[in-house]
């Protein structure tokens, strides 16, 4: 039992710090298409399999992705609800989430190949 | 007290501009109630920062780049008033033990000047003590001076023992009040930061 629990804690804790690395990407992502508040993205990210709550809080990061300019917001009316603060992708979001995904793209082969290696010794 | 209000209170401890906060506040507040509204807890909005509003709300400010600028250091006055009392009191319990000790070299003495005695010019002085301090039972010092003239020193009884009681008494308690009041001030300091 107490090995089942390291190991679930063990897993949390990979899946934590492997988001946290690409989070910011993530939320570019998910408003490159269409703007979003920050509840909206939460919602989005959800849908797309991605669960924030081992991650504290995306509002933080959004505050960040604002202050270095990668994101433009403004308020406009919500279904119904009061005003909503809206982000959007700036240009310098654009070329920052492709640049990123690239890295990403290059991380991912790399690990895959090891990992891969790995998994066909062990099957073997 | 919402998590709202928690995060307020943090930004404005951080003198995040009210503008900023209202802002801020406005944002979460929205997002909270349409989570509610949905049927979702606090934490799918904000994940494991619904624990702590006070880090959250730091964390967000100072990403945002709005944490005011630091409080002015405060100077070192009150220390240095600490240390002043404390030295003042030190000095108070020291002579207490001086004049429990032996009041006598801490006495005073009648000073008679003349050339015959009883002298026609008595004064009562405080005197240091002189470069040979009464010996203890020592009463009267006579010297004689260039004219016949003599002086004559007779030690007064030393002061009483409650005197060195009252400086000691008065002395530690100082000092014990003192480093109390310290140690308190120096621990809310440490609790608030």
């Amino acid at each position: 039992m107490p090995g089942i629990l390291h190991r679930m804690a063990t897993t949390e804790r990979r899946s934590s710090q492997l988001l946290r690395g690409v989070l910011d990407l993530c939320l570019l992502a998910v408003v490159a298409d269409e703007p979003a508040y920050g509840y909206e993205m939460t919602k989005r990210l959800r849908s797309r399999g991605l669960s924030i709550v081992g991650e504290g809080s995306i509002y933080p990061l959004l505050g960040r992705l604002e202050r270095d300019g990668l994101v433009d917001t403004y308020r406009a009316a919500s279904d119904g609800g009061p005003p909503r603060k809206y982000y959007r992708l700036s240009e310098s979001g654009r070329r920052a989430l492709a640049s990123g995904v690239s890295e990403w793209a290059s991380a991912r082969d790399a690990i895959d190949a090891v990992l891969g290696l790995h998994a066909t010794e062990v099957a073997a | 007290m919402t998590f709202v209000d928690d995060c307020r209170r943090e930004w404005k401890r951080l003198r995040v501009p009210d503008a900023v906060a209202n802002e801020m506040a406005a944002e979460l507040t929205a997002d909270l109630e349409e989570a509610a509204l949905e049927g979702a807890s606090p934490e799918d909005v904000l994940g494991y920062a619904v624990f702590d509003a006070r880090a959250f709300a730091a964390q967000w400010a100072e990403e945002r780049g709005v944490v005011g600028p630091e409080p002015a250091p405060r100077r070192r006055l009150v220390p240095l008033a600490f240390v002043i009392a404390l030295g003042l009191f030190l000095v108070i319990t020291v002579s207490g033990v001086a004049l429990l000790v032996d009041g006598g070299h801490f006495a005073s003495a009648r000073v008679a000047v003349g050339t015959n005695f009883p002298a026609p010019r008595i004064r009562k002085l405080l005197v240091p003590p002189p470069s040979r301090p009464f010996a203890r039972g020592e009463r009267q010092r006579v010297f004689i001076l260039p004219g016949a003239r003599r002086v004559q020193l007779t030690a007064l009884p030393p002061p009483p023992a409650t005197a060195g009681l009252v400086f000691l008494g008065v002395g530690l308690g100082g000092i014990v009040v003192t480093l109390a009041t310290w140690l308190v001030l120096g621990a809310r300091r440490r609790v608030i930061v």
